[in-house]
This record gives C-alpha cells, sequence and structure tokens, in this order.
C-alpha cells in the first residue's frame, strides 16, 4: 500500500528524533519545576477537583519523578520509544484535565510546570498540551 | 522506511509498553524514596503520604470550650475604628460607618430582624460592592440618613449594657461622615445625639437579637459556623455574607443581602478581596453545601489577604433555603 505524504513527513527519522528530544526536554522542565515544590504541586491537582483529596500527595510526590525519568530515557535516547509512549499518556491525560477545567470554566493554575509556570489552563494551554500530546505520538514511532 | 502502517503492526510496541510500565515503576520509586527521605530528615520537608481532607475548626466547638476568649479583648486587638461596637454587638456600629459613605444597592425588605437592621444590612454589604457597581451617589445619601441613625438604636447600646456609652459614640462618629460629607446632616444630628437611654427604649427585639450575637474568636484560619449561629449573625446583622457561587448561580438564588464574589473570581483577581470591606464585622462565606469546597478555598483566600473572622458556612445555600431563610434572585447588585 503506498503512504501520503504527510504519513511519510510523520515517519521521518529526523523529525521522531527531534519530537522526541523536544518532548523529552518539556518533560524534564515539567517535572523538574514539580519535584521542587511537591505541597504546591498537590494544591494544584486539587484545584483540578479531579481525583479524591487522599490521593493527591501521592500523585504530587510520583508523578514528576515518572516525567523525570521518561524524560530521561527521551532526551538520552535509552528506551526512547518506551519514554514516548508514557509521555503520550501522560499528556492525554493532562489533555483531558485541562479540557474538564476549561469546561467547568474553573481558572486555575495549570500546574503544568509545578510553581515555575504560573499559566492558568484554557484554550491556548489545550492547545498546547494537544501539540503536544501529537509531537510524544510522533516520537513514539519507531524509526527504521 | 517505516511506514504508519507497520507502526500499527510494530511487535515492539508490546516492548516499549513494557518500557513505558518499567519507567512509571523506577520513577514511583524514587518519588516514593525522595519524600521518605524528606519525611525522615529533620525538620520534615516530605509531604504525608495521604493528604487528609480539610476539616474546618468549628465556632461553635471554640465558644463551648473553656477559657474562650471574651468578645471585647478580640475585638480590642483588631485595633479598627468601631472595634469598641463589635465587642458588644460585632459590626452595628461600623455598618453605619460604612453606610454613611457607600450606597445600598440591594436593601432587604423582608428579612426576619428589624428592618433597621436589614436596612444597615444592605448597605454594609453594597459597601463590598460598591467599588465593582459603581452604584450612584443618591442612594447612598438616601440610605445613610436612615441607617446612620438606626445603628445607635439597635444593637451596640442596649447589647453592650454598661458599655453603653461606647456604641453610641462609635455611632456619633459613624454619622458624623455624612455629616461632613454634606450628605445627611439630619441623619448625622440623629446618631450623634442618640443616647444610652434611646437605645434602651427603642432597641426591643432588635437588642435582644443583638445581644444573642456570638462572639467571633480572631484566630488564624477560617472557622466553620452552623446554621443556627449564622441566623444569630444575620438576625443582628453582624456579618458580612459572600456567596462564592458562580455569579450564575448567585442569579438564580442566594441569602438575602449577601454578596456575590466567585471564588474563580476572586482568585483570578485578588484585589476583589482585598476590596472587600467588612466594616469590622466577621465575613460569612457559603456555597451549595454537601462537597462544595468554593467557600472554603475562598475563606482560605481571604485570610491569605488579611481579612480576619473568616467563617465558612458549610451547609450553604440549599440548607438555608430549606430552613426557610430569606433568599432572593437577581445578579450582584
Amino acid at each position: 500500500m503506498t503512504e501520503g505524504p504527510i504519513a511519510r513527513l510523520l515517519s521521518s527519522p529526523i523529525l521522531i528524533r527531534v519530537c522526541r528530544v523536544g518532548v523529552g526536554l518539556v518533560m524534564l522542565a515539567a517535572a523538574l519545576g514539580k519535584i521542587g515544590d511537591p505541597a504546591a504541586f498537590s494544591s494544584q491537582i486539587h484545584h483540578y477537583h479531579l481525583t479524591p483529596v487522599g490521593a493527591e500527595n501521592l500523585m504530587a510526590i510520583v508523578l514528576p519523578w515518572v516525567e523525570l525519568i521518561g524524560g530521561l530515557a527521551l532526551v538520552l535516547g535509552v528506551h526512547a520509544r518506551s519514554g514516548a509512549w508514557l509521555s503520550a499518556a501522560l499528556m492525554t491525560v493532562f489533555t483531558v484535565a485541562v479540557s474538564l477545567a476549561v469546561a467547568r470554566k474553573l481558572d486555575i493554575e495549570c500546574g503544568c510546570f509545578g510553581t515555575a509556570d504560573a499559566s492558568r489552563v484554557g484554550g491556548l494551554k489545550l492547545l498546547e498540551n494537544v501539540l503536544l500530546t501529537g509531537a510524544a505520538l510522533v516520537a513514539s514511532l519507531r524509526l527504521r | 522506511m517505516t511506514t504508519l502502517e507497520n507502526q500499527s503492526n510494530d511487535p515492539a510496541i508490546a516492548g516499549a509498553l513494557r518500557g513505558a510500565l518499567t519507567i512509571v515503576v523506577i520513577g514511583a520509586a524514587l518519588g516514593i524514596g525522595y519524600n521518605a527521605m524528606g519525611l525522615a530528615s529533620r525538620p520534615h520537608r516530605g509531604l504525608a503520604w495521604v493528604k487528609q481532607p480539610e476539616k474546618l475548626q468549628s465556632l461553635e466547638a471554640l465558644q463551648s470550650a473553656p477559657g474562650a476568649t471574651a468578645p471585647a479583648s478580640e475585638s480590642a486587638s483588631h485595633g479598627d475604628a468601631g472595634s469598641a461596637a463589635t465587642a458588644s454587638a460585632p459590626g452595628d456600629a461600623q455598618a453605619a460607618t460604612a453606610t454613611s459613605t457607600t450606597p445600598a444597592p440591594e436593601a432587604p425588605k423582608s428579612a426576619p430582624a428589624a428592618e433597621a437592621k436589614h436596612d444597615t444590612s444592605a448597605a454594609a454589604h453594597g459597601s463590598a460592592t460598591t467599588k465593582k457597581t459603581g452604584a450612584s451617589t443618591k442612594s447612598s445619601t438616601s440610605k445613610s440618613k436612615k441607617t446612620a441613625a438606626h445603628p445607635s438604636t439597635t444593637a451596640p447600646a442596649a447589647a453592650a449594657g454598661s458599655q453603653t456609652s461606647v456604641p453610641a459614640a462609635a455611632a456619633g462618629a459613624a454619622a458624623s461622615a455624612p455629616a461632613s460629607a454634606g450628605a445627611a446632616t439630619s441623619g448625622a444630628a440623629t446618631a450623634g445625639a442618640a443616647s444610652a437611654g434611646a437605645a434602651a427604649t427603642t432597641g426591643g427585639a432588635a437588642a435582644t437579637a443583638a445581644a444573642d450575637v456570638p462572639a467571633i474568636p480572631d484566630v488564624t484560619g477560617p472557622l466553620k459556623l452552623e446554621l443556627a449561629t449564622l441566623k444569630k449573625l444575620y438576625a443582628a446583622n453582624a456579618a458580612l455574607i459572600i456567596d462564592a457561587r458562580e455569579a450564575e448561580e448567585y442569579t438564580d438564588g442566594h441569602i438575602k443581602g449577601a454578596t456575590s464574589l466567585p471564588y474563580n473570581d476572586a482568585m483570578a483577581d485578588p484585589d476583589k478581596v482585598k476590596k472587600l470591606d467588612p466594616a469590622g464585622r466577621p465575613i460569612v462565606v457559603y456555597c451549595s453545601g454537601g462537597d462544595c469546597e468554593l467557600s472554603m478555598n475562598l475563606a482560605k483566600l481571604m485570610v491569605e489577604n488579611g481579612k480576619r473572622k473568616v467563617l465558612v458556612y458549610e451547609g450553604g445555600f440549599p440548607e438555608w433555603q430549606g430552613a426557610g431563610m430569606p433568599v432572593a434572585k437577581g445578579a450582584n447588585p
């Protein structure tokens, strides 16, 4: 079966590598911003009102480290596809969370980068997340 | 070259997913280990493993506890104008101060307590919203005539007993504001001349309500209060009531005399909280009851922005409405 130009572009090794490094760096930045202040990140999770209160601290403790390892895998190219799949899954969850917050008209801090970034949820943040999810999916493609 | 079709049949996907799971496990182990070290360190730096839902201290429990602070000393610690009046019946005299300079966009007329008190209430609530709404000076002036006179005839003097001169003086001071502004000379004269005797004779039920007003301890952080306590505060117009729900919900129905300040708006613009002027009275915040956390979140935001004596009415609007208490509809005045 022949493939179209978009499919060929998405399968480009250069694009896949660029996406892996790009998404990896974003994941690293997000992780480091959260690891520094897990209490603040826990509060930011709480503001979404999506998780049980009892689980918020555990999420704030674990999630940044998972992001950190996933980001390192992508940037260093060690188990990069695993890191990319994980990033895509995390980004999907984050996108859903931001979408729900926007739908409920919550004006809250995104918490995407912990306390390092005070950006709030909204259309722009949603677009960012969708693009990052797409990039993570491209990064999860196999290099030839 | 690898194609997208080939990707979908990629046998390595299972391996990649296993790798992703491994990353999750390693990340979780590192996070848990890091937090455990933080908890073990001195001083503790880690987070509690399980977050406990925040539970507010109960105002009623504090009041029934031995050694509860006397209201006079609490108010004195505030050191703001009219705090002496707050000691006996929080905020009545201060409400007069507020009403002398601010409009009264919403004037409850069917609230359970004496009308005089509710005029004061509405005006005081208006003081919180005036900056936003920019209501006319005319309504301010006409209200100030009424309210400047009323406080001296209601709670403070009668409720305070031996302290009658203090609230009367406070009311007089409140009334002097419109006089100096040239707005309500007669109101100023009436209030300024009000004596404890006049208060005792005209106070009646209103004074009784004021005397029943619970003292609000000046503690750090918000407290929760029950419907019975809120009824007393409401009847004596001794609290600024804030609706933390969305503006649409407020429009559909709210506690009569309450001011709308949606939590989301307050978070986006904390100046709205800073501009709130409770006129020395405690602030009562409510939302929809049940699992609604807007009131508690807004109360905490208020405390963070320097407000004191912030109370959360956890029963919220449904309980208030269910109890047959006065409600109103319409947008924020």
